[in-house]
C-alpha cells in the first residue's frame, strides 16, 4: 500500500477532535479474500478510519442455541442465526459478540461447553429450525479453548446445518456432532460425528443416508458411552419443506457411538422430526417426542422406563407436536425425570411425566433450544425467536431481550424526516421505523424506535414526505395502513381469504412471504403490493385492481402443500410463483420492473398497458432478490439473483443498459459462496457499487467490472438489504440490525491513481447538537455501543491523505470563515507545556501524522461534572 | 480557552459552536498544501436567522477574548507573584533592607489580595465548588457558558450582566496595570538600588 487515509473529525469548527491511523492487518471480520483483479488495494485496510455505526434496534432476533457453564451461573453463551456468538458474564444483564474477527459465517446451530473445563466451547454452525427465508447455512465447527476469547476452525464445513454437540463429561476432547446436514441438497456430510481429539480429526458413526441428519443428540450423562439420536430425513425445495421419511428413525449406541440400534418397539412407523432426551436423574427413563401421520393422531411424547428397550405414548397433546419442522424440542430436569419441557410455539412445562402441562412466560415466543443447571434445576437459559434468557427461579422470570442489536431485517425504507428514518419488517417481531440518529444525547435508544406496519416480514411504504400513512404488510396478503398519529391501523387486503392451509394453486393471489409493497413517487396516492400480479391501489386501499397478467413461471406442480409428508406448512413462506421485488423507476412515470421468486423480470413502460418479459437470456430458475434502477440513467439496471434455494451459493448480479434487452453478468471478485441479495449504486458517482452478499459487503468501482471486498468493521453477517441515502449507505442484516456507513463522500472522491498527499472535500456538516463515539473514536473502534446506537460524528468530518516514508515536518489544519478570519488552527506538534487538571481545558487535539496504528482519542470521555447537568448544560458536554 | 492550573472551575473552556456559513481548510505539510471549502448548514429544526448567528458570534467571541486575556493575566500575575515571594525569602537579614522587606511584602500582598479576587485556587475537585466561594473569572465564564446555546440568542439579561462584569473587570484590570505597569517597576528599581536584582517583566 502506498498511501493511507487519514480522518479528522470536526464535531464543530471551534470544537474539535481528530483520529487517524493505518492500518496493517486486514479488518477483523473480512471475508475470504475475493480474486479480485490484480493489484487491487485492499479496501478493508485502506479505508479502515471509514466506519459502519451499529444503530440498533436493541432487540433481540431468533437463536436457535443457548448453554450455561456448570459451575458459573453467571455465564451464559446464545448463537443466533446470522450474528454469531454473544457471551455474558451477568447473567444477562449484558451480552457481547464473541465470535467477530473468528467466524467466517454467522448462523449458529449448536454450543457446548465442556463440563469437565469450563475453558472449552465447541460451536457448530448452521441453524437447526430451517426456515427457507432468514436461515442461513453453516460452515462446520469452531472450538475455543480460552472460554471464547479466541476459536479456531474445526472442520465439517460441509454440513451447513448443525443441531446438538455433546461433550463426554469427563474428557474435553471427547464430543459429537449431530449433523442435520444442507437442507437444499442431498448430501453425505451429514449424520453424527465423533472426535476423541478435541476435533482435529473426526469419525462419522452414523450415517443413514443423503437427505437423512442427526436432529438431536442425547448423552447419558451417567454413562456417557450410552448415546440417544434422532435422525431426520428432511429438506427443503424452494415451494416445501420435507419433515420426514423413511430415514427418520430413533438410534441408540451403548459403546461409545461406534454401533447403533435403531429403537422400534412401541415406537410409530411414520416418522417426521423427533427429539429425544434421557434422564439424568434415572437413566432407564428416556423421552422422545415424535412428529408422525398428524392425519391419524400417530405423534406425541413417547417414554421408555428401560433405558430405549420399549416405549409407550405419554400424550398425544398436538401443543408439543405442531409445526414440527420448525420446532420438536424436548428437554428434562436434572434432577426430576417427572419434570419435562416442551419448547415449540409456547413453551410448555410437565410436572407429571407428560400428563399434563403448563406454559412458561415471560420471555420471547417460539422456542428452540433449553439448558438446564445440572446442579440447580431452578437456572436454566432458553433460546427462542427473540434471543436468549436466563432464569434462576425456574422460568418464573427471565432475563430481558432488549440488549442484543441481532434483529434480522427485511428490507429498507427511509423517509425525508430530520432525521431520516429507516423502515425495515424484523423476523419473529414487528416491523419498525427507527431514527438514523438522535439529536441531545449520545444515540440512538429505544426510545428511537417505533413499530410500524404490517408484520415482520413486511415491505413498508409511504410518501417520503409525509410518512404519517404506512403501508404494510405480513405474510398471506395480509396488509395494512398505519396512521403512524393515531398508532392504529386500517386492514386493506386486497381479497380477504383465509390462505393459512390452502395449497397455493388454490389461492385467487399468491404471495411471497416478504411481498413487494411500494409506493409510487410520479402518481400521487398510489400504492402497488405484488402477489403473481402486480395489484394497484389509489384510495389507500378501499379498492384494488391488477395492472399485470401474472409475472411468474406460475408452474402448477409447484403450488402444492407447502409441507409434507406428516405435518402442512402454509404460513406462505413456501408459496412459490410469486413476485418477490417491484420497483418503479425513480427517473419516468409508468415504468415498473418486477421480478419474482422463480427467475423472472418483466418490465412495463406503458404504466402496466404491456409488459414485456426480460429475463436474462439462459436464466436458470432463481429468487429474483432486488432491482435496483441506476440513478444515473433510466435504462440501466441491475438486478441481485440466487439459487441457495436450489443449495447454489453462486453470487448472480447482472446489469442491463437498455431496458433489460441485454444482460451482462457483473459478479467478478465476489468469490463463491458469498451469494447476492441486493446491488446498489451511488447515487453522485456513478458506476461506483455496493453489493449485499450472504457474506458480506463488496464494492465496485466501474460498474460492476469487477468488485472488492468492503467490509471495513461490518460484523460478517448475511446483508438483506443495502440503500444509499443521504450520502449513507445504510445495512439491513440478518442477525445485526441495521448499521450505517456515514461518509461516502471519500468514496466518491477516491482515486487510486492519487498517491501521496492528497485533502479529500469534506461534506456539508450540519449544526446539530448530541454527540458521538465517532466524535473522537479510536482507530480500532468497532462502531457498537453495547447499550444503545451510535450516531454519526457531530461534526464535520475530514479526510486526507499522506505517503508512506519519511513523514517529517509539521502538518497543520487551519480553518477561516469567509472574510479570512483564522477560527482555529490544529498541529501534528502537541502543546508541550500543557497541563491537564480537573476542571481545566481539554488539550488541543494534535493531527495525527505518524505511521502504523495511532489509537488516538482526542475528545475526552465524559468528565465527571457531566453527571450532574444541574451545573452543565448537555450543550457544553463533549462529543464532541 | 485557557484555564488557571490547577484551580476548578465549574465550566466549559470549549468556546461556541461555529455558525452555518462557508469556511475554508486548509492543511499543509511541508511545502505541500491543499485548500478545501467546508460548508457549515443550518439545522432546519432551529429558528436561528443569518443576524442572530452573527451577533452571538460577535457576543460570544468578544467575551471568550476577554477571559483568555483575564487568564493569561492572572497566570502572568501568579508567576511575578512567585518572582516576589522568592525575593523576599531570600532578601538578606539587617535593616537596610527593611524598607524593600516591607515594600515587597506590600506588593505581594497586593498582588495576592488581586489574584485570590480574580480566581478560587482553593477550589481542585468538583463539589469544592460548592464550598469555596467563585471568584470574578469563574463569574464572567459562567456568563460566557449560559450564553453558550446550541440554538443561540444573545438575551438581554446576558448584556446586563456583560455590562455589570464588565464594569468589575475595569476596576480589576485597573488594578492589575498598576500592579505591573508601576509596583512592580517601581519595586524593580528599589531592588536594583539595592544591588538584588529584580523581577521578570517578560
Amino acid at each position: 500500500m502506498t498511501k493511507k487515509i487519514f480522518l479528522v473529525l470536526l464535531a464543530s469548527i471551534l470544537f474539535v477532535s481528530a483520529e487517524a491511523q493505518r492500518n496493517r492487518k486486514p479488518a477483523a471480520a473480512a471475508p475470504a479474500p475475493a480474486p479480485a483483479a490484480p493489484a487491487a488495494p485492499d479496501y478493508n485496510a485502506l479505508f479502515k478510519p471509514m466506519k459502519w455505526r451499529s444503530i440498533g434496534p436493541f432487540r433481540g432476533g431468533r437463536s436457535v442455541t443457548a448453554t450455561g457453564v456448570v459451575g458459573d451461573i453467571t455465564t451464559y453463551y446464545m448463537g443466533t442465526t446470522g450474528g454469531g456468538v454473544w457471551k455474558t458474564t451477568d447473567m444477562g444483564l449484558t451480552w457481547e459478540n464473541i465470535s467477530d474477527g473468528f467466524f467466517t459465517t454467522g448462523s449458529v446451530g449448536a454450543i457446548a461447553v465442556a463440563e469437565s473445563d469450563p475453558n472449552v466451547v465447541y460451536v457448530g454452525m448452521g441453524e437447526h429450525a430451517p426456515r427457507g427465508v432468514m436461515t442461513h447455512h453453516g460452515d462446520g465447527v469452531y472450538k475455543s479453548t480460552d472460554a471464547g476469547k479466541t476459536w479456531k476452525k474445526m472442520g465439517l464445513e460441509g454440513t451447513q446445518h448443525i443441531a446438538r454437540i455433546a461433550i463426554h463429561p469427563k474428557d474435553p476432547n471427547t464430543v459429537f456432532v449431530a449433523a442435520q446436514g444442507p437442507l437444499y441438497s442431498k448430501s453425505s456430510e451429514r449424520g453424527i460425528y465423533k472426535s476423541t481429539d478435541g476435533g482435529q480429526t473426526w469419525a462419522k458413526v452414523l450415517y443413514v443416508g443423503d437427505q437423512t441428519g442427526c436432529v438431536e443428540l442425547s448423552m447419558d450423562m451417567n454413562n456417557p458411552r450410552v448415546l440417544y439420536a434422532a435422525m431426520w430425513e428432511h429438506g427443503r425445495l424452494p415451494w416445501k419443506v420435507i419433515s420426514g421419511g423413511p430415514g427418520s428413525g430413533l438410534y441408540k449406541s451403548v459403546d461409545g457411538g461406534q454401533t447403533w440400534n435403531k429403537m422400534e418397539t412401541g415406537l410409530p412407523k411414520e416418522m417426521g422430526k423427533m427429539a429425544i432426551s434421557v434422564c439424568r436423574s434415572n437413566s432407564d427413563r428416556v423421552y422422545a417426542l415424535i412428529e408422525s401421520d398428524s392425519d391419524k393422531e400417530l405423534g406425541g411424547l413417547f417414554v421408555s422406563d428401560n433405558a430405549g428397550k420399549s416405549w409407550s405414548r405419554v400424550t398425544n397433546d398436538h401443543r408439543l407436536i405442531q409445526r414440527a419442522w420448525y420446532y420438536i424440542e424436548l428437554f428434562t430436569d436434572p434432577k426430576n425425570d417427572n419434570t419435562i419441557y416442551v419448547l415449540s410455539a409456547p413453551a410448555l412445562r410437565s410436572l407429571d411425566g407428560g400428563k399434563t402441562w403448563e406454559n412458561l412466560y415471560g420471555t420471547h415466543g417460539d422456542y428452540h433450544d433449553l439448558w438446564i443447571n445440572p446442579h440447580n434445576s431452578k437456572n436454566m437459559v432458553i433460546a427462542n425467536d427473540g434471543g436468549a434468557a436466563v432464569s434462576v427461579n425456574f422460568g418464573k422470570t427471565w432475563s430481558a431481550q432488549s440488549n442484543m442489536p441481532t434483529a434480522q431485517l427485511y428490507r429498507i425504507n427511509v423517509d425525508n424526516q430530520f432525521p431520516y428514518h429507516i423502515y425495515a419488517g424484523q423476523q419473529d417481531n414487528t416491523s419498525l421505523a427507527i431514527a438514523s440518529r438522535e439529536f441531545g444525547s449520545g444515540g440512538i435508544t429505544t426510545a428511537s424506535w417505533s413499530a410500524s406496519a404490517g408484520g415482520e416480514s413486511a415491505f413498508l411504504a409511504f410518501d417520503p414526505d409525509n410518512p404519517r400513512y404506512v403501508m404494510g404488510g405480513s405474510y398471506q396478503g395480509t396488509i395494512e395502513v398505519l396512521d403512524t398519529k393515531a398508532s392504529a391501523s386500517t386492514n386493506v387486503m386486497t381479497a380477504p381469504i383465509q390462505y393459512l392451509g390452502m395449497d397455493a394453486k388454490d389461492m385467487k393471489y399468491r404471495y411471497n412471504w416478504n411481498a413487494p409493497i411500494i409506493w409510487s413517487k410520479h402518481e400521487p396516492g398510489t400504492f402497488y403490493h405484488g402477489a403473481q400480479v402486480l395489484l394497484k391501489t389509489q384510495d389507500m386501499g378501499k379498492t384494488w385492481k391488477e395492472v399485470s397478467p401474472d409475472l411468474t413461471r406460475n408452474e402448477k406442480e409447484k403450488q402444492g402443500k407447502g409441507g409434507g409428508p406428516y405435518t402442512n406448512e402454509a404460513v406462505g413462506a413456501e408459496n412459490y410463483g410469486t413476485l418477490a421485488y417491484v420497483l418503479e423507476s425513480p427517473h419516468e412515470k409508468g415504468v415498473i420492473w418486477t421480478g419474482s421468486d422463480d427467475g423472472l423480470v418483466y418490465v412495463t413502460r406503458d404504466n402496466g398497458a404491456s409488459w414485456q418479459n426480460v429475463t436474462p437470456a439462459g436464466l436458470a430458475e432463481c429468487l429474483i432478490n432486488a432491482i435496483e434502477v441506476s440513478p444515473h440513467d433510466k435504462a440501466t439496471a441491475y438486478i441481485a439473483t440466487t439459487r441457495y434455494k436450489f443449495n447454489d451459493h453462486t453470487p448472480a448480479l447482472y446489469k442491463t443498459t437498455d431496458y433489460g434487452k441485454t444482460w451482462t453478468n457483473i459478479t467478478t471478485g465476489i468469490p463463491q459462496g458469498a451469494f447476492t441479495r441486493v446491488v446498489r449504486e451511488d447515487d453522485v458517482r456513478k458506476d461506483l457499487l455496493f453489493a449485499g452478499t450472504e457474506t458480506g459487503v463488496y464494492i465496485s468501482w466501474n460498474g460492476g467490472k469487477n468488485w472488492s471486498p468492503f467490509q471495513l468493521n461490518l460484523p460478517l453477517t448475511p446483508i438483506t438489504d443495502l440503500k444509499v441515502y443521504q450520502g449513507n449507505l445504510i445495512a439491513a442484516t440478518s442477525g445485526r440490525s441495521f448499521w450505517i456507513l456515514d461518509d461516502l463522500s471519500l468514496l466518491r472522491q477516491y482515486n487510486p491513481e492519487t498517491a501521496g498527499f492528497a485533502f479529500f472535500k469534506p461534506a456539508p456538516a450540519m449544526l446539530v447538537n448530541g454527540y458521538s463515539e465517532l466524535d473522537g473514536s479510536s482507530p480500532d473502534f468497532d462502531g457498537a455501543n453495547p447499550y444503545r446506537g451510535v450516531n454519526p460524528a457531530t461534526g464535520a468530518v475530514l479526510y486526507y491523505q499522506l505517503p508512506d516514508g519519511d513523514l517529517a515536518g509539521e502538518l497543520t489544519l487551519e480553518i477561516r470563515d469567509a472574510q479570512g478570519n483564522l477560527v482555529r488552527r490544529f498541529s501534528s506538534k502537541r502543546d508541550s507545556a500543557f497541563v491537564s487538571y480537573d476542571g481545566g481545558p481539554s488539550p488541543e487535539p494534535a493531527l495525527p501524522k505518524k505511521q502504523g496504528p495511532q489509537p488516538l482519542c482526542l475528545e475526552p470521555a465524559l468528565p465527571d461534572h457531566a453527571r450532574r447537568d444541574r451545573r452543565v448544560p448537555r450543550s457544553q458536554l463533549p462529543g464532541a | 480557552m485557557p484555564g488557571v492550573t490547577v484551580a476548578y472551575l465549574e465550566a466549559s473552556y470549549r468556546g461556541h459552536k461555529a455558525s452555518p456559513g462557508k469556511y475554508t481548510v486548509e492543511l499543509k505539510w511541508g511545502a505541500q498544501s491543499a485548500k478545501m471549502d467546508l460548508e457549515i448548514l443550518s439545522n432546519p429544526l432551529y429558528p436561528t436567522d443569518a443576524k442572530t448567528y452573527q451577533e452571538y458570534h460577535a457576543f460570544m467571541s468578544g467575551m471568550e477574548a476577554e477571559l483568555t486575556r483575564m487568564h493569561q493575566m492572572v497566570n502572568s500575575m501568579d508567576a511575578k507573584h512567585k518572582q516576589v515571594e522568592q525575593i523576599l525569602a531570600n532578601l538578606p537579614q539587617g535593616d537596610s533592607y527593611a524598607a524593600l522587606r516591607k515594600d515587597g511584602q506590600a506588593l505581594a500582598d497586593r498582588m495576592k489580595a488581586w489574584d485570590e479576587d480574580m480566581i478560587q485556587r482553593k477550589s481542585k475537585a468538583y463539589d469544592d465548588v460548592e464550598n469555596f466561594p467563585n471568584k470574578f473569572t469563574a463569574n464572567y465564564i459562567f456568563l460566557i457558558n449560559q450564553t453558550e446555546s446550541d440554538i443561540p440568542r444573545v438575551n438581554q439579561p446576558s448584556r446586563d450582566r456583560l455590562a455589570e462584569l464588565t464594569a468589575q473587570w475595569k476596576t480589576l484590570e485597573s488594578r492589575a496595570r498598576e500592579i505591573l505597569d508601576q509596583q512592580i517597576p517601581a519595586f524593580n528599581k528599589q531592588l536594583w538600588d539595592a544591588g538584588v536584582g529584580a523581577v521578570f517583566l517578560k
